[in-house]
């Protein structure tokens, strides 16, 4: 099988392969092996979901920081492919979130939203998480992209332990760490590593993307690159 | 009536994971999206320098 504009040969799609298993066999953990919930009978199967995509919102966040702070201290756009990835990645999670969150609440609660602090904190970092992508689309010089990137990630991490800590540092109704069957901690346990598993494939695919993106721009702008430098070949992580 | 009320647990989980895929299958289309423009953006590049090797060969 001929390689991919990514790099990837059989042993890739075997990867991508591997990867759908890993996410059918947590549905199917999720639907077939949770036990159902007495109370809240299967709107609690939520949970597994949501604790996964909070997770990785969080997560993204802080790797989009730390990509974000190498970018300012080395200006190298490589970093800002990994952030802007993270970006992308962590929005789309931190809205599931909230999105499966709120489902959730409107079954336990009866309340589609209540401005717990959890919740709030929550909201604060989506509302960080879509700051840093209006104001990296408002701009088109890649550097001044990746600063703003990069200060918006950095500001925005100090929610990040408000976001973990709220249900131990403040009152409020969201469970800190609710009390579960051990059938039930297992298939979250599955869930959390599968899904994340998964979007780190994501990730991996959109930065290998941007990273693309970025070279082909060049060679479009300032002219395809000297011989002596492509060794006589077109650049093989090119090639489609 | 009765019926919803009794399954709203059901539909309501149903619910959260049909919105949880579409949402990830519409980020994965666009990512496909973007590959093919790569792709193509690659392609033409491809065939620009090789159709300016030899006479790039000659230069060097």
């Amino acid at each position: 099988m001929p390689e991919t504009a990514s790099g990837r040969g059989f042993v890739g799609y075997l990867g991508y392969a591997a990867v759908a298993v890993m996410v059918a066999a947590a549905i199917a953990a999720i639907c077939l092996l949770a036990p159902t919930e007495e109370t809240m009978g299967d709107a609690q199967r939520i949970v597994y979901i949501h604790v996964a995509v909070a997770w990785m919102g969080l997560a993204c966040f802080i790797f989009m920081a730390v990509a974000g702070g190498i970018y300012l201290a080395r200006r190298d756009l490589a970093w800002d492919h990994w952030s802007r990835a993270a970006l992308e990645i962590g929005w789309l999670c931190c809205s599931l979130t909230l999105i499966t969150g709120s489902l959730w609440a409107h079954a336990a609660w009866n309340t589609w939203w209540t401005w717990d602090p959890r919740l709030t904190t929550a909201f604060v970092l989506w509302a960080m998480y879509s700051a840093a992508l209006v104001l990296r689309s408002g701009v088109d010089d890649p550097h001044r992209q990746a600063r703003m990137g990069a200060i918006v990630a950095i500001v925005g991490a100090l929610d990040v332990p408000l976001v973990v800590m709220a249900t131990r540092w403040f009152r409020g109704v969201h469970p800190q760490s609710p009390h579960m069957e051990p059938a039930m901690r297992v298939v979250l346990g599955i869930s959390v590593v599968c899904f994340t598993v998964f979007f780190t494939t994501l990730l991996l695919l959109r930065r290998s993307q941007l990273r693309i993106a970025d070279m082909l721009e060049d060679m479009e702008c300032g002219g395809l690159p000297p011989l002596s430098e492509t060794a006589g070949d077109f650049p093989r992580v090119l090639e489609g | 009536m009765k019926e919803i009320e009794r399954n709203y647990p059901m539909l309501t989980f149903v619910t959260a994971y049909l919105i949880v895929w579409f949402a990830v299958l519409a980020y994965m289309l666009r990512l496909g999206g973007e590959q093919r423009r790569l792709r193509r953006t690659a392609e033409a590049l491809r065939e620009q320098f090789d159709k300016q090797r030899p006479a790039r060969q000659r230069a060097a």
